[in-house]
């Protein structure tokens, strides 16, 4: 089965968000928000390779952080899992697994 | 119309203090006192800014601690926190007081005692300012956000690290000139380019603003009472206050803060001016890229202009919009709850005509511009000579 994750969409609106908002960030509607359970596809908005890190990631570092756009306006912050030099802005990933609550994405071909 | 004037400012040198908090508050405080020609009994009230006391020197309820060390027992003392913007929305504060008519003589005081930490416990005490959840626990740091930024910037504008650079030379050079500056070093646009030192691609070291221990103050008066302190009064007719989306990933586009320009725009409103009226700023260059988006934002330069502007010379000291002359964050340096109210004081002296060799000629007015966060909250305070 597929790796899914929850996140929350507007029943009014559509929209999806990370983080479940008292008033949807759109259309202001109250308590609209409900958990979806979705398997994550997106493209890269922006992303960087980060070097100087907390002390607890030193080991991992330099790692990439990425910020992936999704449907219905859904974003969030991962982890990607590629070379550098394959990831751009507009680069299809998946959400493939978690580490440690961390969303790890890797590349696919778009669609 | 006035909404309170400035009649003392103090600052200590920002950089890698011996100090202790108390004596940089201490230090800040009563030049700012002396500077108005009156003492602590004159003061009605006071606001203090500060990030995380409690996380650099272990000591919370900072506004009462230091209260009494500077003659102020008994007096109304107010923190105030909104991560790197907590010094102007302390400013802020003095000023609705004083427009409330609840004070006559307020004292603002912003300080911070970092380098108490190394880099990596000072990079953990910043994330803190990010979503600690969503982002922090993924390996978000503050370069990170702002190379988001950059990355996205470049791909948006075909801007280069040569634009990003041009800010780094460019605030380095006016430090050079300012002695309460922690950097004082002259770099070249080659050397920059140069920097194999990442922190967060494509940032490197040269992109980010300093680690410094610091404090600056001003005290604040009803507008009525100002030409008795002194004649060269500086009066904030001004300010603007926004909040924004607080993770970096909720930026909708990502090359410019909505918080900003709304809190631009509330501040041109009350002043009355627009941007182009504008002869010194005060920016929160916290990264290159930070000072870049942010002449944009405040309508300086069209979307996409500000890095050709910063690289063509037109945002240093003689060119037709000084950014920066203390030396911004990036080389003045950046003691996170001090940054706002200093950024208050580099303006006024400019206004009164004491900036020395950095001083921008026959500057009128000025702005500040103080940023919080990942763009949760901005400030913005429009000051003009009387």
């Amino acid at each position: 089965m597929a790796l899914r994750m929850t996140v929350y969409q507007c029943d009014e609106c559509g929209l999806r968000q990370l983080i479940p908002q008292g008033y949807c960030s759109k259309c202001r509607s109250a308590n609209s928000y409900r958990p979806i359970d979705l398997e994550i596809t997106g493209t890269v908005f922006s992303f960087t390779r980060v070097h100087v890190c907390e002390e607890r990631f030193n080991s991992e570092a330099p790692y990439l952080l990425a910020i992936i756009e999704c449907e219905d306006g859904l974003r969030l912050m991962g982890r990607v899992q590629q070379p550098v030099e394959h990831l751009s802005i507009g680069s299809c990933v998946k959400l493939a697994e978690f580490r440690e609550g961390t969303p790890i994405f890797r590349a696919m071909s778009c669609l | 119309m006035a909404l309170a004037s400035v009649i003392g400012v103090g600052s200590t040198r920002y950089g890698v203090l011996d100090s202790s908090f108390l004596e940089l508050v201490i230090d800040a405080a009563s030049q700012a006192l002396r500077d108005a020609g009156i003492g602590p009994e004159d003061i009605d009230a006071y606001y203090l800014g500060n990030f995380a006391g409690e996380n650099f020197i272990n000591q919370n309820h900072l506004a009462a601690y230091s209260a009494s060390a500077i003659g102020l027992n008994g007096v109304p003392a107010t923190r105030v926190e909104g991560a790197c913007a907590s010094g102007s929305l302390a400013v802020r504060e003095a000023i609705l007081a004083i427009k409330s008519g609840l004070y006559k003589r307020v004292l603002v005081v912003g300080a911070e005692k970092m380098t108490s930490l190394d880099t990596s416990g000072v990079t953990s005490v910043l994330a803190k300012a990010s979503n600690w959840e969503a982002e922090v626990g993924h390996g978000l740091t503050f370069p990170a956000v702002f190379a988001f930024v950059a990355r996205r910037y470049m791909h948006q504008y075909g801007a280069t690290r040569e634009h990003l650079a041009a800010v780094a030379v460019k605030n380095h050079n006016h430090a050079m000139l300012n002695p309460k500056a922690h950097m004082q070093k002259k770099i070249t646009l080659e050397e920059v380019l140069s920097c194999q030192h990442m922190v967060a691609e494509p940032l490197s070291r040269y992109d980010c603003s300093l680690i410094s221990d610091g404090a600056s103050a001003m005290v604040l008066c009803a507008p009525e009472l100002a030409e008795t302190h002194r004649k060269d009064v500086v009066d904030i007719v001004g300010t603007g206050q926004a909040s924004g989306r607080f993770e970096i990933f909720a930026n909708e586009l990502l090359t410019s803060f909505p918080a900003t320009r709304l809190a631009a725009k509330r501040a041109y409103t009350m002043a009355n001016i627009k941007p182009d009226d504008v002869d010194v700023a005060e920016l929160h260059d916290c990264f290159t890229i930070a000072e870049i988006v942010a002449t944009e934002d405040l309508g300086f330069f069209k979307p996409g202009e500000g890095g050709i502007a910063a690289l063509e010379g037109r945002t240093r000291l003689g060119g037709e919009l000084p950014i920066n002359p203390s030396g911004g964050l990036k080389a003045k340096g950046h003691p996170v709850g001090s940054t706002g109210v200093g950024q208050g004081v580099e303006v006024v002296c400019q206004l009164r005509g004491e900036a020395g060799l950095r001083q921008v000629k026959n500057a009128e007015i000025g702005l500040t511009h103080n940023l919080g966060g990942a763009g949760g909250t901005c400030t913005v305070h429009i000051y003009k000579r009387r």
